[in-house]
């Protein structure tokens, strides 16, 4: 892909796998929807003021926090380290907010 | 860095035209829309300036009328809604529902009518008028509303990330702004993307964000279900719900309106009544709903107060939002500017023109880029060929396509059955045959023929109303500002889209083999709105 070639004509890294650009697409497709949600969870639990204002305000937040999740998962020079890390904090900020969520809350999710 | 700058600039490349050509479709749309009053009026030439609110009293004579219409058109109906124009629109509207009647979308003929400035019904032609595009711009067409509603949020998340990598692409951002190279092929397509983008850049920021905003419960739930297990009732915190009543089915007469839009205006101060939604007209368990009209401040708020409707007794008091529900209800306002008086919603049309500008010379940038670049430019691979004929299309067909139903507003019978149907169709039909013909013809040729459609069927418009006797001299016998502006700015844009036109044709390539500067002319021309 075009794409691939041109990172890898201007990139210092001197040959990349060729399964490290679709593993980035589809990490930066799914693990940002993935990371933005449960970070936007979490920050609806920690944000200060009523529960809908702390809604709210997470909710919009979470459009500029995935658009950093994107930037940084073509930026990253190791593809299968960027994915560990966006894996790894999904599991972090989800388990914490599970942690904090109340028990009905967790049932809703649950359905 | 310079490996950073490289990576974004891939990013910002492949996510602008994979979504570019919905995105135009989306930009094109919501720019007209910010005139979406004003199009309603032009599209529903039988309501005249003298339908206008200018305040209150003309407010209490519609709704009057509107009751008194509904009264005995459809005093059985399970439901009236009632519509009042902001201070850019004209008529009020008055639709009714059934009993037992499923739910319909649009109001039509059938099922809904129009109120004048004297409070007395008006034939009004069949037409979703300005509607139509502020509806298209987020739920697409012909398909079911969440999928477009999805499919238009993912492609603006591309247009949010296509616009941070292109600021992130571009090192020189203030410098470039003034760099305007003519005659350089890919370079003056550069500089076009660049000027469109960078001048307006604030807006399109502010406009993708919002837009992502205004259905963020739909794309991010997770907000709301993180503090919440059933999200309706986040709401019901800020607002006891008022339960609606039940079907009494005992004939009870309607209280009079006029004390409880005393009332509303009273509890509100200023702002304009938008909008009434009364729930069994004429029995016992009747209901009326009154909202504050959307233009009345820049926060996007959906306050209501509802009465009793035999008694005509308040039933709830207004509600008191907190930062947060503020702030998004007032980005939401940001977006769709309803509370813009005439200066800034200009500002806000050209802005909107821009983003278009933008995602258009986008477009046509990806194949400037790489036709220099093919190995056989007299016969460029599939993929190539595609993207060419989809720019063509969508950035020259669309328009043409969208004034084709301004024409059909016009030239179809006015009592014609399914009415709407048949002006939006027109749109999709002509789109989809400048498809088929920019497949067919030579790429210039399809640039030039499909921008002098859109030209003449913009510079028509106003001398084809003229000639009908409706045309701008009337518009200024009759002190209608609105419409007069109107039919100015299509033959403002049908000269536009002329001179873009007859400069794609002019343009001799001085190098044979580089076919990529016929299409610089175009860039210019669209820069230089």
């Amino acid at each position: 892909m075009a794409s691939a070639a041109a990172t890898r004509t201007a990139g210092k890294a001197p040959s990349r796998p060729g399964w490290a650009m679709p593993l980035r697409i589809t990490l930066a497709l799914f693990g940002t929807y993935g990371l933005t949600s449960t970070s936007t969870a979490l920050l609806a639990r920690l944000l200060p003021g009523s529960a809908l204002d702390a809604s709210m305000v997470a909710s919009m937040m979470s459009f500029a926090i995935a658009t950093g999740i994107v930037v940084w998962i073509f930026a990253a020079r190791s593809a299968l380290a960027v994915t560990g890390w966006v894996l790894g904090l999904m599991v972090a900020t989800g388990g914490l907010f599970w942690l904090l969520a109340p028990a009905d809350i967790r049932a809703g999710l649950l359905g | 860095m310079k490996g950073f700058r490289q990576t974004q600039s891939s990013v910002h490349t492949w996510t602008g035209l994979l979504v570019g050509w919905v995105l135009f479709l989306i930009f094109i749309n919501g720019t007209v829309a910010y005139w979406r009053e004003e199009i309603s009026r032009w599209m529903r030439p039988e309501l005249a300036v003298t339908d206008m609110v200018r305040g209150p009293d003309d407010e209490t004579r519609m709704v009057e009328g509107a009751i008194a219409a509904l009264s005995s058109r459809a005093p059985d109906a399970a439901n009236w809604s009632i519509t009042l124009p902001s201070e850019r629109g004209a008529g009020t509207l008055a639709v009714w529902q059934e009993r037992g009647q499923a739910r319909f979308r649009w109001p039509d003929a059938h099922n809904s009518l129009w109120i004048g400035g004297e409070g007395q019904p008006v034939a009004v032609r069949e037409t979703r008028g300005g509607d139509f595009f502020y509806r298209v711009h987020f739920d697409l067409h012909y398909m079911p509303v969440i999928w477009a509603r999805w499919l238009v949020g993912f492609c603006a998340m591309f247009m949010l990330v296509a616009i941070v990598t292109g600021i992130i692409t571009h090192k020189k951002i203030f410098r470039d702004f003034f760099t305007f190279r003519p005659g350089k092929g890919q370079r003056s397509w550069l500089d076009g993307h660049n000027a469109t983008a960078v001048l307006a850049l604030p807006f399109h920021l502010m406009i993708t964000y919002t837009g992502l905003i205004t259905l963020m419960t739909l794309y991010m739930p997770w907000g709301l279900l993180a503090n919440f297990s059933d999200p309706q009732a986040a709401y019901a915190e800020l607002q006891p719900q008022v339960p609606e009543a039940a079907y009494a089915a005992s004939p009870t007469p309607l209280a009079p309106i006029a004390p409880m839009l005393a009332e509303v205006r009273r509890v509100w101060g200023e702002g304009r009544i938008g909008y009434l939604w009364i729930s069994n007209p004429g029995d016992a368990s009747a209901q009326v709903t009154i909202a504050r009209h959307p233009s009345h401040n820049i926060a996007a708020d959906s306050a209501t107060i509802i009465f009793d409707g035999v008694s005509g007794r308040a039933l709830n008091s207004p509600i008191i939002d907190g930062p947060g529900e503020t702030a998004r209800q007032v980005m939401i306002g940001l977006h769709a500017g309803r509370f813009a008086p005439t200066l800034l919603r200009w500002f806000y049309f050209l802005s909107g023109l821009a983003g278009t500008a933008m995602v258009g010379t986008g477009l046509v940038m990806w194949t400037a880029k790489r036709r220099d670049k093919l190995p056989d430019p007299a016969k460029p691979p599939f993929g190539f060929r595609l993207v060419e004929r989809l720019n063509i299309a969508t950035v020259a067909g669309l328009p043409a396509g969208m004034v084709a139903m301004f024409w059909a507003n016009r030239l179809l019978p006015v009592g014609m059955e399914g009415r709407w149907h048949a002006e939006v169709q027109t749109l999709f039909i002509l789109w989809g045959l400048c498809f088929i013909h920019a497949c067919l013809r030579p790429a210039k040729r399809g640039w030039v023929e499909q921008f002098g459609l859109g030209a003449l069927l913009l510079l028509g418009l106003p001398l084809f109303d003229q000639v009908r006797g409706a045309g701008l001299w009337q518009h200024l016998m009759a002190g209608d500002g609105t419409r007069m502006a109107a039919d100015l700015l299509l033959l403002a844009l049908g000269l536009t889209l002329a001179a873009i036109a007859i400069k794609v044709y002019r343009h001799k390539p001085r190098i044979v083999a580089r076919k990529v500067r016929p299409n610089r002319e175009a860039a210019l021309a669209v820069a230089g709105e």
